[in-house]
């Protein structure tokens, strides 16, 4: 080892360190767990080979959360994208209080999960939320947002896109920064209207974070636990119960380590998956 | 490689001096004390430490609430597995503990010396039996019970012409009836202002204890959920059950939405079904209403008979990973005397399971003074746990699933829900 090398690896020792011990270790662990029975307290851990593979295989209430999560995201990212584009556009305008505007926008964002959960559960309560109470002034009957097989996704779903917009209203404007100004001006000049900038120039030179913004709520729709778990507890009957709160009540709730780091494995290979299709799908070139 | 060497030791020193940082220095024994996160118990609990600590400088207690989640359970379990137990919590169900238990994660209480005899020089025989595990060991100190009653309010009754004092409602039809007099639109809005009660619509299974479960020990007769490592209640009662629920949610006498307020303090529901933990909170919200105190209902041809109900038990359970037992113990010891229970009984209106309750003075003039706690105490005798079984939250959860499908939102029959509530149940015994 040359000593330029030495000075080196001691210098991203710490990350490494890290890296290992918080990331690394528990990744292999639980990869080994999905081979074992294991309900956190007991020092044995029985070798069960394929058993918890098998039993995935044939369990319905896995299937039946899997579908509540593609649900969710279907509803989600059409609702986060329409709205954090739509915004990032608006705010990229020179109007009045922008920077007051970019910081509301992103409050949600930094405020905790639990605290919006509960916020938005009594805001939809069916019976006495203020939801409730203003489409009542319309003539429109109680809706059980939170507490019908139907509706229990689409409130969740947009829930999650209120809290999250800011994020990616944030990746947009950084977006609509990187777009040449005389682009614009050239397309002025050849009589484009600011539709036929917006769907020519903007849309197309956006991909890039269009697709990280795709990707990145597929992850974080794949990741769903937050909101349900506040505010549906997986129910009613369990319509709204997310592979992530499926794999928490299964090891925390039933103590079957095993089987929640096998479904855990199994959902990190769909993310993957879902990543690999969507890149290949959503990336063309961006020419400038 | 020598400067490698020597990150790496500071690096060790430094795990190292966090690591120890919790034993102590001077001797002195330090315990960790998670009391339920309920307002007046958390009072309680600091209370009671601020006096152990003075008396034991040598034992500091430390107090933290139980970490607030969707059940206790999942707290303590997240807490074995991130290895951040307390010494002790008085927060334990016992129909959960079986799982800790047969895990190793508690400490058998009968193994310290004195111990066995202090608990039963305080608690009756057949509730300490109770309380042992298939094992013959006891992991949790008997602590208190909260029988499950329907507490109601007094005005509402009378403006719907019910006898406030006396109400005639212990049986389902009877129920049922006073129920439709109690739900009204007040405003002629069309919407219920008032419902007569509010049975939880999530499908949480502990949920199920202030509902189905109560209704269904009162059927039975006290016969619980399971027999033998088997699922046993398709039976007509807990169909009964169920169409009970359903018919206070089909004709809307229930609302079918959660709300985060308590809606029997506020006047918007004329009963609930609760423990008398729900009397100090009552008395703090709503401290100009008067509410009585009922039995749950029976089946109609069941009228007159004594009512058993869910007993809600919490009892006390000291961790195995605590490196302090004896002083652990002697803290619980401290905790359970006498002036405490007493203390207890007045601070959190909750029942200690001491048998010479009755008997002592200053209890009964202060059950002289709070009728509706003396309701709760007298049913106290008459009431059942849950099933011991490493199982029991898979099995009520499957249960609850499925009374939430028939009786809230009417997908199936009830007779259909209870059969393939214990055909799910069965499965979950089956596996290991």
């Amino acid at each position: 080892m040359k000593r330029s090398h030495k000075s080196a690896y001691l210098l991203i020792l710490p990350y490494l360190l890290f890296l290992s011990v918080f990331m690394l270790y528990p990744v292999l662990f639980s990869v080994w767990l999905t081979f074992h029975d294991w309900n956190i307290i007991s020092p044995d851990i029985p070798f069960v080979g394929l058993e918890n593979y098998q039993r995935l295989i044939g369990d319905e209430l896995f299937f039946k959360s899997l579908w509540n999560t593609l649900r969710f995201i279907l509803v989600n990212i059409p609702i986060q994208i329409t709205l954090a584009l739509l915004l990032a556009v608006a705010l990229n305008q020179p109007i009045k209080g922008r920077g007051f505007f970019r910081g509301a926008y992103f409050l949600p964002v930094v405020t905790s999960g639990v605290v919006i959960s509960f916020l938005w559960a009594w805001m939809l309560s069916t019976d006495d939320g203020i939801i409730n109470e203003l489409l009542g002034f319309f003539g429109i009957a109680p809706v059980p947002w939170l507490t019908s097989e139907t509706w229990a996704i689409p409130s969740l779903a947009w829930v999650a896109a209120w809290k999250n917009l800011g994020y990616y209203v944030v990746i947009f404007l950084a977006g609509l920064q990187g777009i040449p100004k005389n682009l614009y001006e050239a397309a002025r000049i050849d009589g484009a209207g600011s539709l036929q900038q917006f769907f020519r120039i903007t849309l197309p030179m956006l991909n890039p974070a269009m697709l990280l913004v795709v990707i990145l709520s597929t992850i974080n729709g794949f990741q769903l636990f937050t909101e349900p778990f506040i505010m549906t507890g997986g129910g009613p009957a369990n319509s709204s119960l997310s592979v992530v709160m499926y794999i928490y009540k299964n090891a925390f709730q039933n103590l079957d380590m095993g089987y929640a780091a096998t479904i855990g494995l199994v959902l990190a290979f769909m993310i993957l998956a879902a990543s690999l299709i969507q890149k290949k799908f959503l990336e063309r070139d961006t020419y400038y | 490689m020598k400067k490698l060497g020597w990150i790496l030791v500071s690096v060790l020193l430094l795990v190292a001096q966090t690591s120890c940082s919790s034993a102590g220095d001077s001797g002195k024994v330090e315990l960790t004390y998670w009391p339920a996160a309920h307002p007046v118990e958390v009072k309680f609990a600091k209370d009671v430490v601020k006096e152990w600590n003075r008396k034991h400088p040598d034992i500091q207690v430390k107090v933290e609430p139980l970490p607030a989640s969707r059940s206790t359970e999942e707290v303590l379990l997240t807490s074995i597995a991130g290895g951040t137990t307390p010494d002790l919590t008085s927060n334990i169900n016992p129909g959960a503990l079986s799982q800790f238990v047969e895990a190793g994660g508690m400490y058998a209480i009968d193994k310290i010396d004195g111990a066995m005899k202090t608990i039963s020089e305080r608690t009756p025989k057949d509730t300490v039996e109770s309380f042992k595990s298939k094992d013959g060991h006891l992991y949790q100190i008997p602590w208190k019970g909260n029988p499950v009653m329907v507490i109601y309010n007094k005005k509402h009754f009378k403006e719907a012409g019910l006898d406030p004092e006396n109400p005639d409602i212990g049986t389902y039809s009877k129920f049922l009836k006073a129920a439709d007099k109690l739900t009204r639109d007040k405003n002629g809005d069309g919407k219920t202002d008032v419902w007569a009660m509010n049975p939880n619509v999530e499908q949480t299974w502990w949920q199920r204890f202030f509902d189905f479960y109560p209704w269904y020990l009162a059927a039975k007769e006290g016969e619980t959920l399971l027999k033998g490592n088997q699922a046993a209640f398709d039976n007509p009662e807990a169909v009964e059950t169920i169409r009970f629920f359903k018919k206070v949610f089909d004709e809307g006498y229930a609302p079918k939405s959660t709300f985060k307020e308590n809606l029997l303090a506020k006047g918007k529901v004329s009963m609930t079904i609760t423990g008398p933990f729900a009397l100090a909170d009552l008395e703090k919200q709503a401290p100009d209403t008067e509410f009585g105190v009922v039995p749950v209902p029976v089946p109609d041809d069941m009228e007159g008979n004594q009512v058993i109900t869910y007993g809600d038990p919490k009892n006390i359970g000291i961790f195995k990973s605590t490196e302090h037992p004896k002083e652990t113990w002697e803290f619980a010891k401290f905790l359970i005397s006498k002036k405490n229970d007493l203390k207890f009984l007045k601070e959190t209106q909750q029942i200690p399971f001491r048998k010479d309750l009755e008997k002592d003075e200053e209890a009964r003039s202060f059950f002289e003074e709070n009728p509706l706690l003396r309701r709760f105490a007298e049913q106290a005798p008459y009431t059942r746990a849950t099933d011991d079984s490493p199982k029991l939250t898979e099995a009520m959860e499957a249960l609850s699933l499925e009374y939430q499908k028939s009786a809230v939102l009417g997908k199936k029959s009830p007779e259909k829900a209870i059969k393939d509530a214990e055909k799910k149940v069965n499965e979950i015994l089956k596996r290991q």
